[in-house]
């Protein structure tokens, strides 16, 4: 006799009749879940959970609103900047006694200060401020280039009209420049994500020969940014995604069929960026590149199994964190309003399932990524 | 399916409206079977029970996902044989699928034996298999994976999964021979 034939047949035919309190816990089991279901309707828990996150996003822009006024305060910048007021161009005669007199081209330009700030020198030492609180340049453009404080509106102004210049006369121009130098900046930002929960089960259902499939899934965010200009190329960002909803979607071999499931995460986040600057003014808009990190908040998460839908809010960490890059061109569209696209990777660091009855956290690894396109329209505050 | 004088729609339409009856009625009618099945997987009646007892909650609480497109008592049986798995998975880490035993147990065993053990001698025995042969034994054996489904559902080399079973079926059949009946 074949021996597996047996041992199945045995098996199948001749079993015990199970412990009748068996079934006493499972009605038990069912009977619990059904009053939790009908208690759980009744329950004022999403309410609640609205207030809070209004409250929490409430106190993040007073936060940010805080941390941005003090900065600017801080930085004993008043009024709107600096602007460049005119710009001259003009002939002087120097000479020494005895010698002949030579022309050269000078350049002088201009500048208003609302306060009392010492004017940095250039090295050359060919920067004077007279008793106008006026600064005057030396004997070239190139200078002119290594002020610190004063290079980026020197430079855009200066290289825009150097090629206009007449050597002869007297030429004066005014103009405000549009691009913040050391500007803040605020704005609405939003993202269209291609979303990925990476685990063992959606990296394997990559693969052709799993019977799991990972599916294409995708997610969306919008929020708020503000940022500040802290560097000759540099500016940090922050940002508010009040809503940023993650999908994983993958289809499954189980219990003899394939299912659908459709996995939804939605996030509140929190992300701090620094962004490095590529090109110069000259350019009409301007390409950047960022590094930060984020921390996202789980407002709640459902997992819908072939039109079952059922919560994962307590299968996951509450906490979401990772790296941030991306790149970003933005250009001016007017009245001090820009207008951003570009891409950001996010990964998240840390293992986002904190296990449940049946799977210990440390088996079900699994971490948040997502590829956004973005878009943002921001305002020049200075 | 008829139990109790109803047929196996007006008991599957009543566990899908969460009716006690109709589910005590399902579980009945499987619940020897199935039994038997958990304790050819656990090798023990308290992992056995519990088994059991986890399979028909997931059965009742996900009959709506059920779609009369292969037999009820398949369905059941896979998710028998998933929660046993889930169980053993908790208890052995997926590394120890991987034990290798340096005996080669001997491979005989008498048409007389098989025709005079019963079900609690077998059982017996069944409990005495290393925990992860056992499983992949019983995946193969009893509910008819191929090792390559096997493999995937344990995370294991398929190769495994074919060692670890000639090692649970060799070492079976070595117990009952060495049964003194």
């Amino acid at each position: 006799m074949d021996f597996l034939k047996w041992y199945k047949k045995t098996v199948e035919s001749a079993g015990p009749e199970p412990p009748a309190e068996i079934w006493e816990e499972i009605r038990n089991e069912l009977d619990v879940d059904a009053v939790w279901y009908k208690i759980e309707k009744d329950l004022p828990a999403g309410r609640r959970k609205r207030i809070l996150f209004l409250m929490a996003a409430a106190a993040s822009i007073l936060l940010i609103i805080g941390v941005g006024t003090f900065l600017y305060l801080s930085s004993g910048v008043q009024g709107s900047g600096i602007p460049v007021s005119h710009i001259r161009h003009h002939q002087d005669q120097i000479g020494s006694a005895g010698s002949e007199p030579s022309f050269q081209t000078r350049l002088a330009v201009a500048l208003e200060f609302p306060d009392t700030r010492q004017i940095p020198y250039a090295q050359d030492g060919s920067i004077i401020q007279d008793a106008d609180r006026r600064i005057y340049s030396g004997e070239s453009l190139y200078p002119l280039q290594r002020l610190e404080y004063t290079s980026d509106l020197l430079e855009y102004d200066l290289k825009l009209h150097t090629g206009r210049f007449s050597p002869a006369g007297e030429e004066t121009r005014s103009r405000r420049l549009e691009i913040p130098t050391k500007g803040y900046y605020a704005g609405l930002s939003g993202n269209l994500a291609n979303t990925w929960l990476l685990n063992n089960k959606t990296l394997q259902g990559l693969r052709s020969d799993e019977l799991t499939a990972s599916l294409p899934s995708f997610g969306y965010s919008f929020g708020i940014i503000a940022g500040k200009n802290v560097g000759r190329n540099l500016d940090i960002q922050a940002e508010i995604q009040l809503i940023s909803l993650t999908r994983q979607n993958y289809n499954e071999y189980l219990h003899g069929k394939y299912l659908s499931n459709n996995m939804q995460f939605n996030y509140s986040s929190f992300s701090i960026s620094g962004k490095w600057y590529l090109s110069e003014y000259e350019k009409p808009g301007r390409h950047s590149i960022m590094l930060g990190a984020y921390a996202g908040l789980l407002r709640n998460a459902k997992q819908d199994l072939n039109g079952i839908t059922i919560s994962l809010r307590q299968d996951y960490d509450p906490i979401d964190f990772g790296v941030i890059t991306g790149y970003e061109y933005h250009f001016p569209v007017g009245n001090g309003f820009f207008l951003g696209t570009g891409f950001q990777t996010r990964f998240g660091l840390n293992n986002i399932f904190s296990g449940n009855d049946l799977i210990p956290y440390y088996l079900n690894n699994t971490r948040n990524a997502s590829i956004n396109l973005t878009l943002s329209v921001r305002y020049n505050l200075n | 399916m008829t139990t109790g004088g109803l047929n196996e729609e007006v008991i599957l339409s009543g566990c899908r409206n969460n009716d006690r009856r109709s589910q005590e009625l399902l579980y009945r009618h499987f619940a020897k079977k199935m039994y038997a099945i958990c304790l050819s997987y656990a090798g023990e009646r308290p992992m056995a029970q519990d088994i059991l007892q986890e399979s028909f909650i997931k059965v009742f609480k996900n009959i709506k996902q059920y779609k009369n497109d292969g037999s009820l008592e398949g369905w059941i049986r896979k998710i028998v044989s998933n929660t046993a798995i889930d169980h053993i998975r908790r208890r052995k880490r997926t590394d120890e699928y991987n034990e290798v035993d340096q005996n080669d147990p001997g491979t005989h065993t008498s048409n007389a034996a098989m025709n005079i053990i019963g079900f609690n001698e077998l059982m017996e025995q069944v409990g005495r298999l290393p925990e992860g042969a056992r499983l992949i034994f019983n995946l193969h054996a009893l509910d008819g994976f191929t090792h390559k489904e096997i493999a995937q559902k344990l995370e294991i080399t398929e190769g495994t999964s074919k060692s670890q079973f000639n090692r649970a079926r060799k070492l079976l059949i070595n117990f009952i021979g060495n049964m003194n009946l």
